[in-house]
């Protein structure tokens, strides 16, 4: 009974960090109607710049290129000082990301707030990484740790401090939403914006505001826990799940429910640690991240719609998913030049066209499942996980030739997809978005970092694939053989094979349904189409391809590692996809060559422009920019631009403009129509 | 026995009954008009007949099935085919993909097969028959966004035809149409009337609503108010004291 409260009292330090974060999430969420994803790594951001500030009096701007650091004192800062310079600092980054980011995506589609929110995510971990380096930073003390005893449990003060310093924190958050003119405006607003508009008050002031409380409180969390843990880039960055966690059982509006629901996650966690030591028969890893996903879960079930999305906002528009016209014309022209491109490449170029294309065919599982029917998710590469191991297991036990070993772990990722297209049926949009990557973080834990599963660090090794006693792995005879014309060919053929299907089905009338449920299930069910049925189809096709497109992956690689399918792997395939063009398959295309890491676009900064390092960073900023740009994609847009010069009078060319552009290549990127 | 037979339906939102004891019946290849003032508790009647609205308590019954548990997909499925008021096409598709998307039936199997095989089967005929029935084959490809609010109402109602009903409920087709359109459409109905569909047609527009049906049902506050034959209603003093007004009959001779 003593272990349970001592272990019960440890977790309050988590659950404190937790709560706080989650506070800020709904202070955004209700003052500008963005779920920001990004706001455990705006935390996380402000941690490093108070270690900085603290050790050497430098403050770090989120900068990378030009010096990052303004040594703003001489000697290390005292402790008050760097408090309160950090948590101005919090308040000022927040604002300055509403004001350049948010504000202007106030109309745009929810998918591109999610997008520029896990892209804003991306990026400041990308900066993190190239200003700070990964390795774990200790900070200094700030709260007084001495032991205290508690009912015969003896713990750090500090954890009782700062559980102290949320609930103050959440009291005075909760006064200001009742008591203040700022209050009473904002809630007004996240009601009806145009009516509070209407009366005199300026609610873009007002989301500056919230985003600057939320963050000010977002970087005092850095400030406190930080010396808990440690310091790196991912640790309060992922923070933001089990705060999700929370701010969804508050509906964001609740100030104690969400408080009260992150300290006992908190808690939570801190008892599976005690569970696992003390009953053989617990899961010894994975629980405690398991946890916020089962709070997650219930919290929609219990509290309904989850995130209860402002009025004004149009939730459901997506990328248009246009017809493709000429399929065949399609692949006939691209085989040519992707296999022109393989045979003429060699070494790392040749890799880079591997890789684009492997990660063309990940995000072909995205196209069917987010640019058909609607469903955003960020547990892709879970699907494609569970593709590549099972691959990796069965092809040791059995020598299978790998049209049947890729059969295999496509098939052996449906059952997860239909699991997690359960929780789909009820939530859509952003709630399944937060549930999916509740879900990703909890499949990581207990699935793909134990090691009975996955090998651990080292991995599993994939035998190479063979067809007909011919040897297809992408490791040649001889060591400079690498990678091998023939794997590229291979990965060449699954793509094209992956592309095919979903081309099928998008023109065929399976295909008509599943965007009559993405654009409006009721009318879809009135005319007697499934929805589940057609929803819980698209999630297990969606993980076949993934799974299929990961034991690809186990092809390639050789050796498999649990870091190929962590969530933020699921997150970066999430934003290329999107940005590539979301609902199409030449928008895949684009995701693989011009933003997939490791692919053509990136080799090409690394070889020309010497930008390798920069890689992440470019591609969280480009997430951003492109979000921002283009909410319907880079295929889209490319169609756009096209018919608008092909299109010999503008406006009334509505039906002749389509039929200009038709004999133009590339698998379904014209609009269809006058758009 | 009638096709469609709805036996004290009853419906309630936070404990306000917004249908309260209504009883109908509707005979195959007839016109049912239902009418009522606003808030009498038309549409939801159609939504709790179609799967949308949950019953508090009654009977539908349905060729033969009682279908008061059945989700309005399986209702679709069998022949009971709604419209809504706010026509709700599916913007990504053009008009012509729209009827496709509600002609075709697809089980899981079909749909695998479709990704090798999309196009193994041609359109349905009632696709090209919805559209000549409703006079739009020739908006066949645009998309929904370039059509006007008739053209879009029209197009509701072909989709809506192209899933072989064998009831259509139809919510306010005419309402945004001027009256020479809903002229046109009162000919449109009775044709499909005629092919043997039976439709229940919930309007404002008295002169299309009393000139098509076969048979008319008044709504009042959730309640039955009369029913019977167009000549019956249109003379009917509760009616006309609670709905028509004396205008109404003298704009609609």
């Amino acid at each position: 009974m003593q272990q349970v409260l001592l272990f019960s009292l440890i977790g309050l330090g988590a659950g404190s960090v937790y709560a706080l974060l989650a506070l800020g999430l709904a202070v955004e969420q209700q003052g500008s109607g963005v779920v920001n994803f990004a706001h455990g790594a705006v935390a996380m951001y402000c941690a490093y710049c108070y270690s900085e500030l603290r050790s050497n009096g430098h403050l770090v701007l989120p900068v990378v290129g030009i010096p990052h650091e303004i040594p703003i004192s001489s000697s290390p800062l005292g402790t008050w000082p760097a408090v309160v310079l950090t948590v101005a600092y919090g308040a000022g980054l927040g604002a300055l990301l509403q004001w350049l980011i948010f504000s202007r995506l106030r109309t745009a589609p929810t998918l591109a707030k999610v997008v520029a929110s896990i892209g804003l995510m991306l990026t400041l971990q990308a900066i993190a990484v190239l200003n700070f380096g990964t390795a774990t930073l200790t900070t200094p003390d700030i709260l007084p740790a001495s032991p205290v005893t508690i009912f015969g449990a003896t713990i750090g003060q500090d954890r009782l401090w700062l559980a102290g310093i949320t609930v103050a924190i959440a009291l005075g958050i909760a006064a200001v939403y009742r008591f203040t003119r700022f209050g009473v405006a904002t809630r007004a607003a996240a009601q009806n914006r145009r009516a509070a508009t209407l009366l005199g008050w300026q609610p873009a002031r007002f989301e500056v505001a919230a985003w600057a409380i939320a963050s000010a409180v977002a970087a005092l969390v850095g400030v406190l826990a930080a010396p808990l843990t440690t310091l790196t880039p991912s640790t309060l960055t992922l923070a933001v799940v089990p705060a999700l966690a929370a701010a969804l059982m508050a509906r964001f509006t609740s100030v104690p429910v969400a408080v009260a629901t992150g300290l006992l996650i908190g808690i939570g966690q801190s008892l599976c640690v005690w569970a696992a030591a003390t009953w053989a028969w617990f899961p010894q890893q994975g629980m405690s991240d398991a946890l916020p996903f089962i709070v997650i879960a219930a919290a929609m079930l219990l509290r309904g719609k989850g995130v209860v999305t402002r009025g004004e906002l149009q939730d459901a528009r997506l990328p248009r998913a246009t017809q493709p016209r000429r399929p065949l014309l399609s692949v006939v022209l691209l085989v040519p030049v992707f296999a022109a491109l393989l045979l003429l490449t060699h070494a790392g170029w040749r890799d880079a066209v591997i890789e684009s294309l492997v990660t063309a065919a990940l995000c072909l599982s995205l196209t069917l499942l987010t640019g058909f029917v609607g469903q955003v998710s960020l547990v892709q590469a879970a699907f494609a996980g569970v593709g590549g191991f099972v691959l990796a297991k069965t092809l040791a036990h059995h020598g299978l030739p790998f049209p049947v070993a890729l059969l295999v772990a496509g098939l052996a990722a449906v059952p997860l997809g239909l699991v997690i297209g359960i929780p789909a049926l009820r939530i859509r949009g952003i709630n399944l978005a937060i549930i999916t990557l509740g879900a990703a973080v909890a499949l990581d834990s207990l699935f793909f970092n134990n090691v009975s599963v996955s090998g651990g660090l080292s991995g599993t090794s994939v035998p190479p694939p063979h067809l007909f006693g011919l040897n297809l792995g992408i490791q040649g005879t001889h060591q400079g053989d690498f990678p091998t014309v023939a794997f590229g060919f291979l990965a060449l053929g699954v793509f094209v094979l992956l592309a095919i299907l979903i081309t099928n089905l998008r023109r065929s009338p399976t295909g008509y349904q599943l965007l009559a449920v993405r654009g409006n299930e009721p009318a879809a069910a009135a005319l007697g189409i499934n929805v589940a049925g057609t929803k819980l189809l698209a999630f297990a096709l969606s993980a076949f391809v993934a799974g299929g497109a990961g034991g690809l992956m186990g092809f390639q690689q050789g050796q498999l590692s649990p870091a190929s399918f962590t969530v933020f792997v699921s997150i970066t395939l999430l934003a290329i996809a999107y940005i590539g063009g979301i609902a199409t398959v030449s928008g895949a295309i684009m995701a693989g060559v011009l933003l997939a890491p490791g692919g053509l676009g990136f080799t090409a900064l690394d070889r020309w422009l010497s930008l390798g390092a920069y890689e992440p960073l470019v591609a969280g900023v480009g997430v951003v920019v492109s979000a921002m740009a283009n909410p319907d994609g880079l295929a889209t847009t490319f169609g756009r631009l096209r018919r608008r010069r092909t299109s010999v009078l503008p406006g009334a060319s509505a039906q002749v403009a389509p039929a200009a552009t038709l004999a133009v290549e590339g698998i379904g990127s014209e609009p269809a129509l006058g758009r | 026995m009638s096709l469609l037979s709805v036996a004290d339906l009853k419906v309630s939102f936070g404990g306000v009954a917004a249908v309260d004891g209504v009883s109908f019946d509707v005979e195959a290849g007839t016109l049912l008009g239902l009418i009522g003032p606003n808030g009498a508790g038309k549409t939801t009647t159609v939504e709790a007949v179609t799967g949308f609205a949950p019953l508090a308590s009654g009977t539908i019954s349905f060729d033969g099935h009682a279908i008061e548990r059945w989700p309005p997909h399986r209702r679709a499925r069998a022949g009971l085919v709604r419209s809504f008021q706010s026509v709700e096409l599916f913007d990504d598709l053009s008009v012509r993909e729209n009827l496709l998307a509600a002609a075709h039936r697809r089980t899981w199997r079909q749909s695998l097969l479709d990704t090798l095989w999309p196009r193994r089967h041609g359109d349905p005929d009632s696709v090209d028959e919805a559209l000549e029935a409703t006079g739009i084959a020739d908006l066949a490809p645009m998309s929904p966004a370039e059509l006007s609010q008739g053209q879009r109402k029209l197009c509701g109602l072909a989709r809506a035809l192209a899933c072989r009903p064998s009831l259509l409920l139809l919510d306010e087709p005419a309402a945004g149409l001027d009256s020479s359109e809903s002229l046109a459409l009162g000919d449109r109905l009775r044709a499909v009337v005629e092919q043997g569909i039976a439709i229940v047609l919930v309007d404002h527009d008295m002169g299309l609503v009393l000139g098509v049906s076969d048979h008319v049902v008044v709504l009042d506050n959730g309640r039955l108010l009369a029913e019977g034959a167009p000549a019956t209603i249109r003379s009917d003093q509760r009616v006309i004291d609670a709905y028509l007004g004396d205008d109404a009959l003298g704009s609609h001779p």
